[in-house]
């Protein structure tokens, strides 16, 4: 005969929790057995006499702290996650996946960041989501920026899925007027084009000069599937957008896409290595064990394939490398496995693979650059999901094999991907040297009739018109600038000078103001020369040596040398505050010393006027512009301003020796919580920041040749030393 | 911060107090506290084992409460979403802290002493004598009503060990209680 045994423990809590229906032999045993019964009973007591357990009040003195941290714009970022009810249509598919990212409880943080305005308007579509050729209807509510408004214009960023990370060469378009009702709001309605499956939006007026966009947050939409959830390929392209528009944003939507497609590897590996780059080596490292029981459930999926996809063979690849370490090398060999995969038979046949190939045998490939630049040629023509730095690739290959027509025909296709960004840089490159000198000059004069024409297409979806013309002419005086340049270097030098004064018209540039100078000067103006010549004197950068030495060679008494220079001062404030903005910065990022002691950005500020700089030893121009930070940091110690040095890295060894061989003799400070990446909005090195005395933010994302001047014309005094030599 | 709008926003629903919150009300901060705030800080206490990492706890829900309810959708409980985000920022509060306090029962709200209080007394006391590993589960699962798939994702366990960690607490409680072995 077959003896019954109790139900185990856990089955038992099963029926306690009515998670199970008890058959019949298990119903005939509880009908028979006290024990078990009791332990049924008093499992389920346990809820009725834990609801009735008293505890804590939530009392005044707590309510009172809670509002003193509110007043003190304290901000904490909650471990929220797309919330819905239990008839959510998200579905709660795989939630151990899920959860496990928004769940993550490590990255509750402190923070303080900027405050938002309370200006933005509200926009609604309807319905609240994109599918091809369909109709979305639009609703805005004005805030009050557009009450003499009977006409707004809705500007949108429509993507596709086979758009690049970033949104260097996308384009904005119109989509649709929207005209004021009797009620008070706008309305309008747009088609959606095919294959759009994520859309950023703005609103302005029709002149362009005021915009709404959410206080640059911008309102979104996705494409969805049948039960109303974003897809991938959605939140794939919202991920590409928010990465420099707003990267902690960025970071909520891929932990989203991760939570809902918990079977995509793709969505792990992006996810490990966002979150390494937004919440520090710290945060990476503890969770890292977190993200292996999926990684291995992925690899067991997969791995019984015969055929995955490029997709999934990349993504394990990625995941699986970015999760490994020493106590973990079995997850090295799962990333070999994939990367095998990626470059088999199959896969050969794939862009995309061709593409990874490529780039990763990028050192090998510096000795045969002829041959690799062939590859690239091929891969030009084959794809066109190509990835954005093969074009810049292609050029750097070009060169190296001193191909000279493919090195035109490569930078011609890098500045097609954005002529406004891209084809000064290319260009400017290209002009410096004697070879392509005069073919980039013919490329950077289009450039300059292109940018004539305003090609409002480029306009980022924040700016408005008049920003964006201000921005515009930034760039187009460095087009001038190298042109100007390009004509001195062959020798051209009236047309030289004439050019180099159109690149400083509004604008400041010390190194081409002396040459402008010194051109004037042997041409015999010296009337203009001198001038100049008080320009380059009155730029922060220039020494009190130079500044006599430079007075010397003109004609001039010391008074009226040091009326000119205190002219330029005015002018240099003048044209440089032009771009300035006013940004309130407040709260008091932590970051750390090198022994670990705790110092906020308050407190380094003091009062001061301050330029923070973030980079990294891992980045290559960051790497370069570090060895001059101590030279800049004497020259504004000299206008009493601080420089804030950061770097998102963890205090090492490697590191201290890395900083001693620039010597640095000022204090470098580490972002190990990534504070203060997040209260810039910034996840690039190099990257500057200029605060003002009060702590408000006055350039953002600013160079290291332009910080300086920058920094100074913020400061209330900036006087001009009498020359050391009096009289001749 | 004026008493005087309280009375009005005690009779509003949750979601429209929410609406409120994203319009920069903190009267309705007050309102949510004085609707949730107890229970709020209750769940932490029992998750967290110390009252004054629970204040802190529900301090830091509702200071982030403002940005926080920009990403709540107004389909589902409110209540539910408030004690989800209390369990994680406990749940990463307790992963940091690896000092263990000691639950102070003197911050407990004296009644008087009968058998029932008694008993509840004890049960209070039993819980807080679990090891944290199955403390953590007992108190999402009884408390929080978490299911063992959620309650494995916040914790970063299995399903199957968040079960097996339920039912070892109930059987430590029972020992404790004189319920039984």
């Amino acid at each position: 005969m077959i003896r019954y045994l109790h139900p185990t423990e856990r089955a038992l809590q099963h029926i306690a929790d009515r998670d199970v229906v008890p058959g019949r032999i298990t119903r005939a045993h509880l009908a028979r057995c006290q024990r078990c019964r009791n332990v049924i009973a008093f499992s389920r007591s346990l809820e009725d006499d834990v609801a009735h357990i008293r505890g804590p009040i939530a009392g005044e003195e707590l309510r009172q702290a809670i509002h003193a941290r509110l007043s003190a714009n304290d901000h904490v970022l909650l471990p929220t996650e797309i919330a819905r009810g239990p008839s959510s249509s998200f579905g709660r598919r795989a939630a151990v996946a899920a959860t496990l990212v928004a769940a993550m409880g490590l990255w509750l943080l402190s923070t303080r960041g900027a405050v938002a305005s309370a200006s933005s308007g509200e926009l609604r579509f309807h319905p609240g989501r994109l599918s091809a050729g369909s109709i979305v209807s639009v609703e805005y509510r004005d805030a009050g920026q557009f009450a003499d408004e009977t006409v707004l214009v809705l500007r949108g960023r429509l993507r596709i899925p086979t758009n690049q990370s970033y949104n260097s060469a996308l384009t904005q378009a119109r989509l649709t007027s929207l005209a004021r009702t009797s009620r008070g709001v706008f309305r309008g309605s747009f088609r959606v084009p095919d294959s759009v499956v994520y859309g950023a939006f703005a609103v302005e007026n029709e002149a362009g000069d005021r915009v709404d966009s959410r206080n640059r947050e911008l309102w979104e939409l996705y494409a969805t599937d049948s039960r109303g959830r974003p897809t991938f390929e959605a939140l794939s392209q919202a991920f590409n957008d928010l990465l420099d528009v707003n990267p902690e944003r960025a970071l909520q939507v891929v932990r989203d896409r991760a939570r809902l497609y918990p079977d995509d590897p793709s969505a792990w590996g992006d996810l490990v290595g966002w979150e390494g780059i937004m919440m520090g080596d710290d945060y990476a490292d503890s969770v890292r064990p977190l993200y292996r029981p999926t990684a291995s459930r992925l690899h067991e999926l997969y791995s019984a394939r015969d055929e995955v996809s490029i997709e999934v063979a990349y993504g394990m690849a990625s995941l699986a490398r970015a999760i490994s370490d020493s106590a973990h090398p079995e997850f090295r060999e799962i990333s070999s496995y994939w990367r095998d995969r990626l470059y088999a038979d199959t896969a050969k046949r794939s862009v995309t693979a061709a593409e990874v190939r490529l780039f990763a045998a990028q050192d090998s490939a510096r000795k045969y650059p002829a041959r690799t630049l062939a590859r690239y040629e091929q891969l030009w023509r084959r794809g066109d999901s190509i990835v954005f730095f093969a074009a810049n690739n292609g050029f750097n290959f070009a060169r190296m094999a001193n191909d000279s027509a493919a090195v035109v025909r490569w930078a011609d296709r890098s500045a097609l991907r954005n002529p406004r960004l891209l084809g000064p840089s290319v260009y400017g490159r290209l002009v410096e040297d004697s070879t392509y000198r005069e073919v980039a000059l013919d490329r950077l004069r289009a450039l300059l009739r292109w940018f004539a024409q305003r090609h409002d297409a480029w306009r980022p979806l924040h700016a408005s018109r008049v920003e964006h013309a201000r921005d515009d002419s930034a760039i187009v005086a460095s087009v001038f600038t190298s042109i100007g340049k390009a004509l001195l270097a062959s020798g051209r030098t009236a047309a030289a000078l004439d050019t180099l004064d159109r690149a400083t018209h509004g604008t400041w540039d010390a190194i081409v103001f002396r040459q402008v100078a010194d051109l004037r000067l042997s041409a015999g103006d010296s009337a203009g020369a001198v001038r100049a010549y008080a320009s380059v004197a009155a730029d922060p950068a220039t020494s009190r040596e130079t500044s006599d030495s430079l007075w010397r060679r003109l004609n001039v008494s010391a008074d009226r040398w040091r009326e000119l220079i205190q002219e330029a001062h005015a002018e240099m404030r003048r044209r440089v505050l032009v771009g300035v903005i006013t940004r309130p910065m407040s709260g008091a990022p932590r970051l750390a010393t090198r022994n670990g002691a705790p110092a906020t950005l308050d407190q380094l500020r003091g009062g001061r006027v301050t330029v923070v700089t973030f980079w990294s030893r891992y980045c290559a121009p960051s790497r370069v512009q570090f060895a001059a930070l101590p030279t800049l940091a004497r020259h504004l110690n000299r206008f009493g301003i601080q420089l804030v040095a950061v770097t998102g890295e963890t205090p090492s060894r490697s590191l201290d020796e890395f900083i001693r061989s620039a010597n640095v003799d000022f204090p470098v400070y580490y972002d190990r919580w990534k504070e203060a990446a997040r209260m810039f909005e910034t996840m690039r090195t190099p990257d500057y920041f200029v605060l003002d005395g009060s702590g408000l933010l006055r350039f953002a994302n600013t160079s290291l040749e332009k910080v300086l001047t920058q920094a100074v014309a913020l400061t209330p005094h900036m006087t001009a030393a009498a020359p050391a030599s009096v009289g001749r | 911060m004026t008493m005087t709008a309280l009375p009005r926003l005690r009779e509003k629903t949750d979601d429209e107090l929410v609406l409120l919150v994203r319009n920069g009300s903190p009267e309705a901060i007050d309102a949510i506290y004085d609707r949730y705030g107890t229970q709020l800080l209750r769940f932490a206490y029992r998750l967290i084992g110390s009252i004054d990492d629970a204040e802190d706890v529900v301090q830091d829900v509702f200071v982030g409460l403002p940005r926080a309810v920009a990403r709540y959708e107004e389909c589902g409980s409110f209540e539910a979403w408030l004690r989800r985000i209390t369990a994680r920022v406990a749940l990463a509060r307790m992963r940091r802290d690896t000092r263990r306090s000691r639950w102070n029962v003197h911050e407990l709200e004296t009644q008087r002493l009968t058998e029932d209080v008694a008993q509840r007394v004890d049960l209070e006391d039993a819980i807080s004598r679990l090891p944290s590993s199955l403390r953590s589960v007992f108190v999402l699962r009884k408390i929080g009503g978490y299911s063992h798939v959620e309650i494995a994702a916040m914790l970063g366990i299995r399903r199957g060990t968040s079960e097996v960690r339920l039912y070892r607490a109930i059987r430590l409680l029972r020992t404790m209680l004189g319920s039984g072995p």
